[in-house]
């Protein structure tokens, strides 16, 4: 029903594609970003998606620092800012915003909260809707688990950069209360003004017999043994499927359209890994 | 700047039309004192142009805002020990067969380095364990846990008991750790909430713990404290019995502050005796203080295809008020249009905030009057400081011709 539904959306857009000019962009995750390129979405992969735009020149890659709040200047505005230079440079009217993780939460900021910048209605405006990659919309028991308990701790750790301001915000209580009262999307909230079309990974393969685990995944990572722990049985090793679908509408889960049914690990949707790149690509 | 913005208002006044026969407030703002932010952080969203946004909400439903305190549910606790300590041995409290613990370094210097897994020594009632899984602070970050360097984290298969923990040839003899304990399959949760998520300036702040078994309620010592959105400790709480085996502390009058800096939060230390056997948990969860350096005064007017309503406000900021507009279908039911948005610097002092008014949607919809605005919201974005929400908000009987494109 849900990919009848975008399909459905495609064909509407064709109509419109004759005078359209096409363009994607990549919004990274939790992180600092300089050249997010080659060390946070990979080139294979980003000239792989681009593949699928009219003009292969129209796709821009984000760099921002997004350990900040998702409202900061250095965040939301970096990313306000990045857009419409794209948007303006390029002169893009129909945009494809491709998150992953704590970028989807950046991106849905400018969406819900749309005279907090005069930028923002312009980047909703030409936004055509987002692909959420195992975003972050409802916090992560891992941010709980470093953040909370002993306040010594976390306000020290805090100061010395152990954490940041992104990690404190992705608690589950506190995307509570900005989904509650700044975010749209979310259950018993009125919707995005545009899609927010969520990619959820389910699993992690990390068995050193597996060759797909180390498609950007994990070579035998024991550090999953560990932190799988805090999360559900769903779950793509850093959040919950409930995380990920938290927010917008599900596009589908991994397994239902990963070649071999293979899951998608939190480092493999923002690489090239199991086909997502060419769904991502025929979806532009 | 102000002269304009006089003109500007004085202009808006002279051509609109009272029109207090077809619009009202539904429910009047509540006038309250207004409060200034104590703290000294610069604003954070000084712009000063106005940006509106009529959001199409057309076949969507209605949901009415709930404002209910987040329950956050807790297995783990942690503790602060030293090297000097750890050295000694350390007893952690299980209630489970299963333990994930993680080894904290609390500083940052020259001397700390992380542990080897070689270095620790674990007993139970005086038999030897090893660690099932042993990870570095490294393998841990490659999974996204934001962990210093230095920490690790070990995975330990024992029962409910006393884990005795042993760390040997620590570099830093100095050094302060953080151990943090998780028992992902014990069945000994601790549960947390405040009683709302927003507080309004000046209110009293509920907050509700309980721990919960198998058997039901377990009866355990509780302490906590508030921490304000600068990560300061703000306030001690005492906790009192509940009726239902649940524990309560009531925060008097708390006064609202800037959220640039985050949420103000709850944090709880419990410990209770089951069987003889302690059984340790600790919770968090945020919540925020509405900040009132602004209200609604009541007035609107309707003027030049814009909704107008009056503020009153003690600080210069950059506001945002927002609600759902909402009409009549020809079945008589009623139904969402437009999530209105508008947002402009206000200087302090009387002043006005305006919707314009969504004509082009409100065709669309085909719904008719009376129109509700639900949910009408006033926020400081300067702040971040949600600032008052007056739920059922405004009702126009008719639409008055200054908002109709008609005219």
């Amino acid at each position: 029903m849900i990919i009848k539904f975008k399909v459905l959306a495609c064909l509407l857009l064709l109509s419109t594609t004759a005078w359209s000019n096409t363009g994607v962009a990549f919004v990274h995750g939790t992180g600092n970003q300089t050249n997010a390129a080659s060390d946070y979405w990979q080139w294979d992969n980003i000239n792989s998606i681009r593949q699928g735009l009219p003009n292969q020149n129209n796709y821009v890659v984000i760099n921002c620092e997004f350990e900040e709040y998702m409202w900061s200047s250095r965040a939301a505005g970096c990313l306000a800012g990045q857009l419409t230079q794209f948007i303006n440079s390029k002169n893009i009217t129909d945009m494809v915003v491709i998150t992953h993780s704590n970028g989807g939460n950046v991106m849905r900021w400018i969406m819900s909260n749309p005279t907090y910048d005069s930028r923002y209605p312009n980047i909703i405006s030409k936004t055509r809707w987002v692909n959420a990659l195992a975003a972050s919309s409802k916090g992560t028991p891992l941010a709980n688990a470093v953040m909370q308990g002993n306040v010594f701790e976390s306000a020290l750790g805090w100061l010395l950069g152990y954490q940041s301001d992104a990690v404190r915000m992705q608690q589950t209580s506190w995307m509570d209360y900005y989904n509650n009262n700044y975010l749209l999307g979310t259950g018993g909230r009125p919707a995005l003004p545009k899609g927010f079309w969520n990619v959820v990974g389910s699993d992690v393969e990390t068995s050193i017999f597996d060759g797909d685990s180390y498609c950007g995944g994990y070579s035998l990572n024991l550090g999953l043994e560990i932190t799988q722990a805090w999360l559900s049985s769903c779950s793509d090793g850093f959040l919950e499927c409930s995380s990920q679908a938290g927010a917008g509408t599900t596009w589908f889960y991994d397994t239902a359209r990963m070649n071999g049914g293979e899951p998608l690990s939190h480092n493999q949707s923002r690489r090239k890994c199991f086909g997502l790149d060419t769904i991502l690509r025929d979806d532009i | 700047m102000n002269n304009k913005k006089i003109t500007l208002s004085w202009l808006l006044a002279a051509l609109s039309i009272p029109a207090s026969a077809e619009m009202k407030w539904v429910e009047q703002p509540v006038i309250q004192k207004l409060a200034l932010s104590s703290e000294k952080s610069a604003a954070l969203n000084v712009t000063r142009e106005r940006v509106t946004f009529n959001q199409n909400l057309i076949g969507q439903a209605h949901h009415e805002f709930q404002n209910q305190g987040f329950n956050t549910e807790s297995k783990q606790y942690w503790i602060d020990s030293d090297a000097t300590q750890l050295a000694q041995g350390i007893n952690l409290p299980l209630s489970s067969e299963t333990a994930i613990i993680r080894i904290n370094p609390l500083q940052k210097t020259t001397k700390i380095q992380a542990i080897e897994e070689q270095q620790i020594e674990l007993s139970m009632a005086g038999d030897q364990l090893t660690p099932q899984t042993f990870v570095n602070g490294q393998q841990l970050k490659a999974t996204g846990m934001s962990v210093s360097e230095e920490t690790v984290a070990l995975k330990v298969m024992a029962q409910a008991g006393n884990l005795n923990l042993k760390v040997n040839d620590l570099v830093d003899k100095d050094g302060k750790y953080v151990i943090h304990v998780f028992e992902p399959e014990s069945n000994h949760i601790l549960a947390l909430k405040t009683t709302q998520q927003n507080y309004t300036n000046g209110a009293d702040v509920t907050i509700k713990v309980h721990m919960n078994d198998a058997a039901g309620s377990v009866p355990m010592k509780v302490n906590g404290y508030v921490t304000g959105p600068n990560g300061e400790k703000a306030h001690n709480l005492t906790f009192k019995t509940g009726r239902e085996g649940d524990y309560q502390a009531v925060l008097s009058e708390i006064q609202g502050q800037s959220m640039i800096n985050g949420l103000w939060e709850v944090h709880t230390f419990t410990e209770a005796t089951v069987n003889g056997q302690k059984i340790l948990r600790d919770a968090s969860t945020a919540f925020a203080v509405n900040l009132a350096s602004a209200q609604f005064n009541g007035q609107l007017e309707a003027a030049q295809g814009r909704l107008v309503l009056g503020i009153e406000n003690i600080s210069a900021a950059r506001y945002e008020i927002s609600g759902t507009l909402m009409g009549y279908d020809n079945k008589g039911n009623k139904k969402p249009i437009a999530l209105m948005m508008a947002a402009q610097w206000l200087e302090a002092g009387q002043t006005s905030l305006s919707f314009d008014w969504p004509n082009e949607l409100i065709k669309a919809s085909g719904y008719q009057a009376p129109f509700v605005i639900s949910g009408v919201a006033l926020k400081n974005q300067s702040l971040m400081a949600p600032v008052q929400r007056v739920e059922q908000g405004i009702m126009l009987s008719e639409l008055p011709a200054e908002l109709s494109d008609k005219k």
